[in-house]
C-alpha cells in the first residue's frame, strides 16, 4: 500500500493527524505536476484546477482509476485545501494594488457587462469562505471541494455523503451565501 | 429553523407565492431572517453566482514560482543562515542553522511546512512558540525570535540543543540508578517550571527530552512543547482550536485520559504520566507497555490498552525480562540481582504512583515526584507506598518470613486476603461472561476457585491432629498452596493464571524472589512448561 493510501486508511480509522499528513503531500503532488505540466506546454498556458486534481488523485492513490477507494472523499478534500493553498499564493503573488486595497468589497457590477469567468478577487472569496466556514463548515467544505478541487455537484455529494438533491440545494445556498457576503454586507440594505 | 434550512426547503417550491407563503411561515414573524432568506433568493436567482460555477483556471508560470516544499541548506531567512535539516514534525521542520548578527552562534530554526499555514496550525505554531518564550530555565530550551519568512510562512528560533535522547545517554554512559535518578530529578524540575507558567507539555518521552554536555556535565533540556496547551493563559489571539478527536502525543507515554479522547480537560498530571513512564524506561529499558503490542494493535484497543490494562512494575517486568535482563542492568552498571533489588520496592510504588490510571492518586506536582525521588536517594522515607493493606501485611510477613508462626497467625490472613482479592476478580469476570450466554463454564470456573480457596483455608482451619499447636513456616504453608493448585487445576486455564499470579506476588511479598518469580513466569504460561526461569540466584533462606 502506498504512502497516501495508508494515510487514508489511517483517517478512515479515525486516526487524527493523519490528516495532517496527508496535505503536504497532496500539495507536493499538484506543485510538481503543474511544473511538469509547465514545462512542456507554451509559457502563459493555464490549466483546469479540476484537471491537476484528478491527475494528482491517479498519481497518488489510484494509478488505473478503477478502484472506488473508501476514504477518496479525504483526499478530495485535502485536494481541495491544497489547490487553495496553491491558487490564494498564486493570487497573492501577482496581486497589484487594486480597487483601492479593500479586498472585502468586489464591484464586481463595475466590471462592466459580463462577470469574468473568474471571480475577480479570489482573496475576497477566501475570506468570505473563512467566515462561512466559521458559521457552517459543512457549507465551506462543499464549496471548496466544488470551486477547488472541481468536483462535479454528483462526486461531491458522494465524497461528502449526502444525498444528491441535498448536496444541490446546499450548494445552491452557499454560492448565494458567498456572492451576497462578497457583494454586499447583509445589513447594508442592498 | 436556520436561515439555510429555510432557504433550501425554499427551493422546493416553484410557485412563488407558495414559496413566499412557506417562508413567511418558517420564519415566524422574524423580520431579518426573512428578509436575509429573500435576499439570498435574489442571489441565486440572478447571474451573479454563475461566478462560482467557473473552476478556476491555474496560471501555471505562477505556481512554478511557488516557494519549494522545503527550505534547503543554504537558504538564508534574516539573520540565520539554514545549515542542515536536523528534524521534523507533524507541523514544522527544523534546521540547525547560523546566526551571524548580532551574535555569532548556532541555533535551531523551526519553520511552519509549507501547505500547512491553515490558521489553526499557525495559530499552534505561535503557542509553541509563545510557550517557550515564556519559560526561563536552565533544563528547558529557550526561544530567541520568531518572524515570517519572504513568502510569510512562519518561525521561530530556539537554543540549539546539541544532545541525544535521555535514555541513550544514560545507556551509553551505563550511569547507574543513582546518576539516571539525578538526572530525572532535574527533568521533572523542568516540567514543575512550565506548569507554574502554565504549560503542560502533552508530549514528554525520551526523544524530547535530550542530554548535552556543558563542560562535561550532562544537563538534560526539555524541548518540542509543539503540542503544548497553556492552562487559562491567554496563549495566542487566534482559537486553539485543535479539532476533533485530537491525537496529540505519542501512544506509549500518553496517559489514560488523553487515550480517551473525551474532551475531559487534561491537565498537568497527564505530564506526570508521561515521566513516570520515562523513569520506567529508565529503571527497565523497556515501557510499561510492551512496543510491539502497540505498534501491531489497532488505534482503538491501543486506547483500551492504555485506559484499562495494568502494567507490571517495574520489578516484575525486569524478573520476566528473560535473556536481555544482561544487557539492561549492564547499562545501568549493575548485575540482574543488584538492579531487581534496588528497583523492588520504593523505586516501583514511586512509579506507579505516576502511573495510576486515577489522575488524583497521581503525584500533584512534578516537584512532589522530583521529591519523593530524592527522599529515596537519600535513604530517606518515600511518600508513595502500594495499597495499605497488602503493603503493611508484606512488610510484616518480609520481616518474619523464617520466622515460626502459628497456624491462626497474620499468614492466614495474608493467604486469604490474597485468595478473596483474587476470588472478587474471578467473580467480576465471570459476572461480565455471565452477560453471554456460557453459564455452564463460568460457573464451572467459579466453583473450582472457590474449591481451591476452600482447600487452602481448611489447610489453616482444619483441626489437623499432627499440626496441632505446631508452628509452621509461612514458605510451607505457599508451597503447599502452590502443590494444590497443580494438583486442582491440571491443565492450563485464565483461573489458574491469576491464582498462580497471585501466590508469586505473595512470595515476592516475603522476599522469596526466584520462586516469585517461578511462579510469574509460570501464571503467563500455565501450561506446565517452563519457560526458562530468569537468572536470579537464590537469596539464601536464612
Amino acid at each position: 500500500m502506498n504512502e497516501v493510501t495508508s494515510i487514508l486508511s489511517a483517517i478512515e480509522r479515525g486516526e487524527p493527524q493523519a490528516a495532517e499528513r496527508l496535505l503536504p503531500l497532496v500539495y507536493d503532488e499538484l506543485r510538481k505536476l503543474a511544473a511538469r505540466k509547465l514545462a512542456r506546454e507554451r509559457p502563459g498556458q493555464t490549466l483546469q484546477a479540476t484537471a491537476l486534481v484528478h491527475e494528482a488523485y491517479l498519481q497518488l492513490v489510484d494509478a488505473e482509476g478503477r478502484r472506488p477507494w473508501q476514504g477518496r472523499g479525504h483526499f478530495f478534500a485535502a485536494a481541495a485545501e491544497a489547490m487553495r493553498r496553491i491558487l490564494i499564493d498564486s493570487a497573492r503573488r501577482e496581486r497589484r494594488p487594486k480597487h483601492g486595497g479593500d479586498r472585502h468589497r468586489v464591484d464586481l457590477d463595475d466590471a462592466g457587462d459580463a462577470i469574468a469567468p473568474q471571480v475577480a478577487d479570489l482573496l475576497a472569496l477566501d475570506e468570505a469562505l473563512e467566515t462561512l466556514a466559521a458559521e457552517d463548515k459543512d457549507s465551506a467544505d462543499l464549496v471548496k471541494l466544488r470551486y477547488f478541487a472541481g468536483l462535479s455537484l454528483a462526486e461531491a455529494a458522494e465524497a461528502l455523503g449526502l444525498p444528491a438533491r441535498t448536496a444541490g440545494r446546499r450548494w445552491a445556498y452557499a454560492r448565494a451565501w458567498l456572492i451576497e457576503e462578497m457583494l454586499g454586507r447583509p445589513d447594508s440594505g442592498k | 429553523m436556520s436561515e439555510r434550512s429555510i432557504f433550501m426547503e425554499a427551493l422546493g417550491f416553484d410557485d412563488p407565492r407558495e414559496r413566499e407563503a412557506h417562508i413567511l411561515r418558517a420564519c415566524g414573524g422574524d423580520e431579518r431572517l426573512r428578509a436575509r432568506v429573500e435576499a439570498l433568493l435574489r442571489r441565486h436567482q440572478s447571474d451573479d453566482v454563475l461566478a462560482l460555477d467557473r473552476v478556476p483556471d491555474v496560471d501555471l508560470s505562477v505556481t512554478a514560482d511557488l516557494p519549494p516544499a522545503a527550505e534547503h541548506p543554504g537558504t538564508v531567512i534574516g539573520p540565520y543562515k539554514l545549515l542542515e535539516q536536523i528534524g521534523e514534525g507533524g507541523m514544522g521542520i527544523v534546521y540547525m542553522a547560523e546566526q551571524v548578527q548580532p551574535i555569532r552562534r548556532k541555533v535551531a530554526l523551526k519553520i511552519i511546512k509549507p501547505g500547512m499555514d491553515t490558521k489553526q496550525v499557525i495559530a499552534r505554531f505561535e503557542a509553541e512558540r509563545q510557550a517557550l518564550a515564556i519559560m526561563d530555565h536552565p533544563n528547558i530550551a529557550r526561544v530567541f525570535d520568531a518572524g515570517p519568512t519572504e513568502s510569510g510562512r512562519p518561525y521561530f528560533v530556539m537554543e540549539l540543543v546539541r544532545g541525544i535522547p535521555i535514555t541513550d545517554y544514560c545507556d551509553r554512559e551505563q550511569l547507574s540508578i543513582p546518576g539516571r535518578l539525578g538526572l530525572f530529578v532535574l527533568v521533572c524540575q523542568a516540567v514543575q517550571h512550565a506548569h507554574q507558567k502554565g504549560i503542560i507539555h502533552r508530549d514528554l518521552k525520551p526523544s524530547n527530552v535530550l542530554v548535552t554536555l556543558h563542560d562535561g556535565v550532562p544537563v538534560p533540556k526539555v524541548i518540542d512543547f509543539g503540542i503544548a496547551k497553556a492552562t487559562g493563559q491567554q496563549l495566542t489571539e487566534k482559537t486553539l482550536f485543535t479539532g476533533f478527536a485530537q491525537f496529540v502525543g505519542t501512544p506509549l507515554y500518553m496517559s489514560p485520559e488523553q487515550a480517551e479522547m473525551s474532551g475531559l480537560d487534561i491537565d498537568t498530571r497527564s505530564d506526570i504520566y508521561s515521566l513516570g513512564v520515562l523513569l520506567y524506561e529508565l529503571l527497565t529499558g523497556t515501557t510499561p507497555f510492551d512496543r510491539e503490542t502497540f505498534r501491531k494493535a489497532a488505534f482503538d484497543e491501543i486506547r483500551r490498552i492504555i485506559r484499562e490494562q495494568e502494567p507490571p512494575k517495574p520489578s516484575t517486568r525486569l524478573s520476566t525480562l528473560g535473556a536481555t535482563i544482561a544487557a539492561v542492568s549492564g547499562n545501568r552498571g549493575s548485575d540482574p540481582r543488584r538492579l531487581t533489588h534496588s528497583v523492588r520496592g520504593e523505586l516501583d510504588w514511586v512509579v506507579m504512583k505516576c502511573l495510576e490510571k486515577d489522575r488524583t492518586r497521581r503525584y500533584e506536582t512534578a516537584s512532589g515526584l522530583a521529591a519523593d525521588v530524592r527522599r529515596h536517594l537519600h535513604d530517606e522515607p518515600v511518600e508513595a507506598c502500594p495499597p495499605s493493606a497488602t503493603y503493611r501485611l508484606r512488610k510484616l510477613a518480609r520481616k518474619h518470613r523464617a520466622a515460626m508462626v502459628t497456624l491462626a497467625g497474620f499468614a492466614a490472613v495474608i493467604l486469604i486476603a490474597a485468595i478473596v482479592s483474587t476470588l472478587l476478580a474471578i467473580r467480576a469476570t465471570t459476572a461480565e461472561r455471565l452477560a453471554s450466554q456460557r453459564l455452564t463454564e463460568s460457573e464451572k470456573a467459579r466453583r473450582q476457585a472457590e474449591a481451591v480457596s476452600r482447600r487452602l483455608v481448611d489447610i489453616f482451619r482444619r483441626p489437623d491432629p499432627s499440626l496441632d499447636g505446631r508452628q509452621v513456616k509461612v514458605v510451607d504453608l505457599l508451597d503447599q498452596a502452590a502443590r494444590d493448585l497443580d494438583a486442582e487445576f491440571p491443565g492450563a486455564s485464565k483461573i489458574k493464571g491469576e491464582l498462580l499470579h497471585t501466590l508469586g506476588e505473595t512470595y515476592d511479598g516475603l522476599g522469596l524472589y526466584d520462586r516469585s518469580a517461578e511462579l510469574l513466569t509460570k501464571a503467563r504460561c500455565p501450561c506446565g512448561r517452563r519457560r526458562s526461569a530468569p537468572t536470579t540466584p537464590t537469596p539464601s533462606r536464612a
